[in-house]
C-alpha cells in the first residue's frame, strides 16, 4: 500500500470517526490505528466561546437582518462601485459646503479699514467752523454724524471758548469766530490725522482743531475743557494762524500756539497738529499732546 | 437548502435568504470558533475574529454561490483568510507563539476530577503540538477535525487538489504524533 493509497483510506477513516461511525482499518495498514485515535482525541476538543461573545454574535446578527447595521450589499451593483459613488457623494458635499461656508464668511467680514486699525478715531473731521446763534437750537444729531464739529473754538484774541459736549450748553455759546476757515471734509473712513496737508508736508489740514482744550506745554492759559477752534496751526505757511494770529510764527518758527495743544516748543515742530482733538497726534507730535481730553 | 443570491431576486426572497444566511450563522459558529480556537492561542482573539469572519460573509452574502461550492467552504474560506490577516499582523509584532494557550473555554467533562484534569492536559499536549507543526499541516488538520469538513472543502479553501489534502493529512497527523510522543517521554 503506497502512501497515497493509504492517505486515503486515513481520510475515509477519519470522516467516518468524526460522523460517530464505527472505524476498521485492513492490516496491512495498522499504523493508522494509532493515527486515528489522535484523530478522536482532536475531534473530541470542541471549544465553546462564552456568553458574553455569544450574545454578542446575536445581537450582531438582530441587527442585521434589522438592516440598520451594516449597510446590505444591493445585488448587481459591485461593492467598489457603490462605495465609490458613496466617497465621491461625501467629498462632493464636503467641497460644496466649504465653498458656501467661505463664501458666506467672506460677505459677512466687511474689508479691514484704517479706522479700525487706527487707534483713535477721528473726531474732529474738516467742517466749517458753525456760526452760532445764541437762540439757536442745538443739535442735538451732532454727535452721531460722522463730521463732527468741533467742540472748541478760539477767539481771535487767543480766548477759548469752550464748546461742552452736551447740546444744553453749547447752545449757549455767546461768541462766534470772526473768521470762519473752511477747510476739507474728511471722509468718515479716513482718519484725520492721516491726512496730509500738501502745503505744510505734515500739517494736519483736518481734525487738527485742539477740541478739547488742549493746554501748551507752559500752561499759560488754562484751556477749558471742552475746546476750541483753535486749528492748532502753530505753523501754518505764512506765519499767519487765522484762529491764532497773534501766536503763529509760521512754519519752522516756534510754535507759540496757545491753544494748540501741541504747544511745540521747537521750531522743527512742522506737524503741529494742534491736539487733533486732544488725544491723537499722528503727525510726529505723539506725546507732546496729550493734554487734551 | 442553502442560500443563493443573484439579482433577479425580489426583496421578499431576499429577506428570506438573509433569515437562511443567520440560521446558517448559528449554526456554523461554534465550528467556526473551535476551527480559530485552534490556531489562536487566546480566546478573545479567537471571538474578534469569530465577530470579523461572521461580518465579512454578511457583507459578501451576495458573492455566494451555491454553484461554486457549498456554504461549510465558502464560510471556512473567509475565516481561512481572516485568520491568514492575523497571523500576518500578529508577525510583525511578534511574539505571539510565546503565548500560553489556555482552556478556559473548553466545556468542562462530567466524571471524576482526575479524569478531567488528565484529558485537559492531553488537549493542551495535543494543541502545543499542533503549534509545532508548519503552517499548511495546522490549517489542514484544524480544518479536518474542529472545522469537519472534507478533504475536498479543505481543498477548496486551501487551493489544493483533494489527494494532495490527503497526504498532506497523513504526513501531518505523523508528525503531530510524534511531537506527542516526544513530549510525554
Amino acid at each position: 500500500m503506497n502512501e497515497q493509497q493509504l492517505a486515503d483510506l486515513f481520510a475515509e477513516q477519519i470522516d467516518r470517526l468524526l460522523l460517530g461511525e464505527e472505524v476498521s482499518v485492513p492490516a496491512e495498514a495498522a499504523e493508522l490505528n494509532e493515527l486515528l485515535a489522535l484523530g478522536q482525541q482532536l475531534g473530541q476538543v470542541q471549544f465553546q466561546a462564552n456568553a458574553a461573545a455569544v450574545a454578542s454574535f446575536e445581537g450582531q446578527l438582530a441587527t442585521w437582518l434589522k438592516g440598520t447595521g451594516m449597510p446590505a450589499a444591493v445585488p448587481g451593483i459591485p461593492k467598489t462601485l457603490l462605495m465609490g459613488l458613496v466617497a465621491a457623494g461625501t467629498v462632493a458635499t464636503l467641497l460644496a459646503g466649504g465653498v458656501w461656508i467661505a463664501r458666506n464668511w467672506a460677505q459677512t467680514t466687511p474689508p479691514p479699514t484704517k479706522q479700525l486699525t487706527a487707534p483713535e478715531p477721528p473726531r474732529e473731521p474738516e467742517q466749517p467752523v458753525p456760526v452760532i446763534e445764541p437762540a439757536g437750537p442745538a443739535d442735538v444729531s451732532q454727535p452721531e454724524r460722522p463730521e463732527v464739529l468741533p467742540k472748541s473754538t478760539t477767539s481771535s484774541q487767543g480766548e477759548t471758548i469752550s464748546q461742552p459736549k452736551s447740546s444744553s450748553q453749547s447752545d449757549q455759546l455767546p461768541v462766534t469766530s470772526p473768521t470762519i476757515v473752511e477747510t476739507p471734509t474728511l471722509t468718515p473712513t479716513t482718519p484725520a490725522a492721516e491726512v496730509v496737508n500738501p502745503v505744510t508736508g505734515g500739517e494736519s489740514s483736518g481734525g487738527d482743531s485742539n477740541s478739547n482744550g488742549s493746554t501748551s506745554p507752559s500752561g499759560e492759559e488754562p484751556l477749558p475743557v471742552g475746546g476750541d477752534d483753535d486749528r492748532g496751526h502753530g505753523n501754518d505757511p505764512g506765519g499767519f494762524d487765522p484762529d491764532n494770529p497773534g501766536n503763529s510764527t509760521g512754519v519752522g518758527g516756534p510754535s507759540l500756539d496757545r491753544g494748540g495743544g501741541s504747544g511745540s516748543s521747537s521750531g522743527s515742530n512742522s506737524s503741529n497738529a494742534g491736539g487733533n482733538s486732544g488725544n491723537s497726534d499722528k503727525n510726529n507730535n505723539k506725546g507732546k499732546d496729550k493734554k487734551g481730553n | 437548502m442553502q442560500p443563493s443570491i443573484n439579482t433577479t431576486s425580489t426583496p421578499r426572497e431576499l429577506e428570506e435568504l438573509e433569515l437562511n444566511f443567520a440560521d446558517l450563522f448559528r449554526r456554523y459558529h461554534p465550528r467556526i470558533y473551535t476551527y480559530l480556537r485552534y490556531r489562536v492561542s487566546v480566546a478573545e482573539d479567537a471571538e474578534d475574529l469569530v465577530s470579523a469572519v461572521f461580518e465579512k460573509a454578511f457583507t459578501n452574502r451576495t458573492q455566494f454561490d451555491p454553484a461554486k461550492g457549498n456554504f461549510s467552504a465558502w464560510i471556512f474560506r473567509i475565516a481561512h483568510n481572516t485568520l491568514a490577516n492575523f497571523y500576518r499582523d500578529r508577525q510583525r509584532r511578534a511574539g505571539w507563539e510565546s503565548e500560553e494557550p489556555s482552556l478556559a473555554d473548553l466545556p468542562t467533562p462530567e466524571g471524576v476530577l482526575e479524569n478531567r484534569v488528565i484529558r485537559q492536559e492531553a488537549i493542551l499536549q495535543l494543541l502545543s503540538g499542533l503549534k509545532q507543526l508548519a503552517e499548511r499541516d495546522q490549517e489542514v488538520i484544524s480544518l479536518k477535525f474542529a472545522g469537519h469538513l472534507s478533504n475536498k472543502e479543505i481543498g477548496e479553501i486551501m487551493d489544493l487538489k483533494e489527494k494532495t489534502v490527503s497526504v498532506v493529512l497523513l504526513r501531518a497527523m505523523r508528525r503531530l504524533q510524534q511531537i506527542v510522543q516526544e513530549g510525554s517521554a
